[in-house]
């Protein structure tokens, strides 16, 4: 909602769309981060007691629930987003949309780079393996989760940017709880801890809401879908290389 | 629901009642050691259920134990699926339930309002509160209690932590089903309002009030309905519940109930 905000706001003022793209995804980040520092911090810090590790998770949805009870829908200048109509055949997308799905790919594969081959990456896969450990080796647990925050909020953002600027998508959903169910969805639907698992679930949810006649049934599959996978494939249809060794081991 | 239609005592005992009865569901679950981030949708099933019935003129007795049981059942089978589940997965999963909460629609009329008082959900609220401490104190509650504290232990001394979940699952669908059947007799109803915005008031009661008892959900129950009387558009109140529940989960993790028998013990 911040990224979708900010974009409004950069193309309300006639900037270049890369510079209102990038000022979203900048937004979104931030927003992400400080959302990260005033609920999620302070929930973690306080992880004992009655409501033990709970406490995040129910930071974190009463956040979502004031944020998308409070925060007004950005106007969506559909003369800038719909400009330049591309034609293959008898389909047609707006320039902005494809340029919009060539960044995501492209993010995809960075944010793949960044998890598997960089030390930020190693450090965060141990700490979602075994926290205790991961610290007791040397892995600061708080600027892992900075950085992790401002790369899934800066994720997300770019996400919102690509559905904001999609014809129709925001008709008739409630966007601040969709959005996550729906994101949440594909994670458990492809594996908890499989990048491309997260991808392959991501299509599968993304062709159910396309094909869904109505945005509601659409949001029903996906809710369906989490349910069934989280029953039948508690760890996904490709779960993590290691955590199938562990299950053998 | 709209505040328009009923004066604003009548107003807080309904929101007591129903809010009381969703989040004593929400604490059943959390004893065993599991966040329930859906349990409104078991009450939209059984308003859904019970308007629709009412409204094709089935006696409304009938109608309320038919949307009762309805939740009751679709609770069972979302245990059935969910109880086996680790505690984030568990969490992630009672988020499916909004789909229904976003999706279930419900007939509303004058036929369904000549049937509802709030006395009887008030009643059924502090029925099943008490109910709920006798819970606690049997084996099976124990049983729960212990699952939610360490299963390997709980394990180690015989106890299923998988059925224990599924009793309490069940359980806290039902009585969100009796929150639901009789919000539906509500002169304000609205199905809308179960959107998220259920599942905030049911945690806000519990957070606020205090896991620690079956009575915290019904003293969170009573602040989270002054809330919703207050002179605030719906949105503005629902945006209190979530402030208040954040609040709480940040500095008050016992509840305003252990503020209470803090002062007690000195």
């Amino acid at each position: 909602m911040a990224a979708a905000a900010a974009v409004s706001w950069f193309l309300a003022r006639d900037q270049p769309i890369w510079v209102a793209a990038v000022g979203g995804i900048a937004a979104g980040a931030i927003a992400g981060l400080i959302a990260d520092r005033i609920v999620l911090w302070p929930a973690r810090l306080r992880s004992g007691g009655p409501l033990g590790a709970a406490r995040p998770s129910i930071a974190g949805l009463a956040a979502l629930a004031a944020f998308g009870v409070l925060a007004p829908e950005p106007e969506r200048p559909t003369h800038v987003l719909s400009a330049g109509i591309i034609r293959i055949a008898s389909f047609g997308a707006s320039k902005l949309t494809l340029e919009g799905t060539i960044v995501s790919i492209l993010a995809i594969v960075a944010v793949v780079l960044i998890v598997r081959s960089t030390r930020y990456g190693l450090g965060l896969r141990a700490l979602g393996s075994n926290t205790p450990a991961a610290r007791a080796a040397g892995v600061g647990v708080e600027p892992m989760n900075i950085r992790t925050a401002l790369l899934a909020s800066a994720c997300g953002a770019l996400a919102a940017i690509a559905l904001f600027s999609a014809p129709d998508y925001f008709a008739g959903r409630s966007t601040p709880f969709d959005l996550p169910l729906a994101g949440l969805a594909a994670v458990a639907l492809g594996g908890l801890a499989s990048i491309p698992g997260a991808i392959i679930g991501g299509f599968v949810i993304a062709i159910a809401q396309v094909f869904a006649p109505t945005a509601d049934a659409g949001d029903a599959v996906a809710a369906a879908l989490l349910l069934l996978a989280i029953a039948v494939v508690p760890r996904g249809i490709l779960p993590a290389t290691r955590l199938r060794e562990a299950d053998r081991a | 629901m709209t505040q328009h239609e009923v004066g604003p005592f009548a107003e807080l005992l309904w929101r007591f009642g129903i809010v009381g009865l969703i989040g004593l569901g929400v604490w059943l679950v959390l004893r065993c050691g599991r966040v329930m981030l859906g349990n409104a949708a078991f009450a939209a099933i059984a308003a859904a259920s019970t308007a629709a019935l009412i409204a094709r003129g089935t006696p409304a007795a009938v109608a309320i134990l038919a949307g009762i049981v309805a939740a009751a059942v679709c609770g069972a089978i979302f245990g059935f699926a969910a109880a086996r589940t680790g505690a984030a997965a568990f969490a992630i999963a009672s988020l499916s339930l909004w789909a229904i909460e976003l999706s279930v629609r419900a007939p509303t009329g004058d036929a369904l309002h000549s049937f509802g008082s709030p006395a009887v959900v008030v009643a059924a609220a502090i029925a099943a509160g008490i109910g709920a401490w006798f819970y606690a104190r049997s084996g099976s509650g124990r049983a729960a209690a212990a699952v939610g504290q360490d299963e390997r232990a709980a394990q180690g001394v015989g106890i299923d932590p998988i059925r224990e979940r599924l009793i309490a699952v069940t359980l806290g669908a039902l009585l969100a089903g009796v929150a639901g059947s009789l919000s539906a007799l509500y002169p304000g109803f609205d199905i809308t309002a179960y959107r998220l915005h259920g599942d905030i008031a049911g945690l806000a009661a519990v957070v606020f009030g205090g896991v620690g008892s079956a009575f915290g959900p019904l003293l969170g129950a009573v602040l989270v309905a002054i809330a919703a009387v207050a002179p605030l558009t719906k949105e503005h109140a629902a945006a209190v519940n979530a402030v208040a529940l954040l609040a709480a989960t940040i500095v008050l993790p016992g509840g305003v109930l252990s503020i209470f028998w803090r002062a007690a013990r000195r």
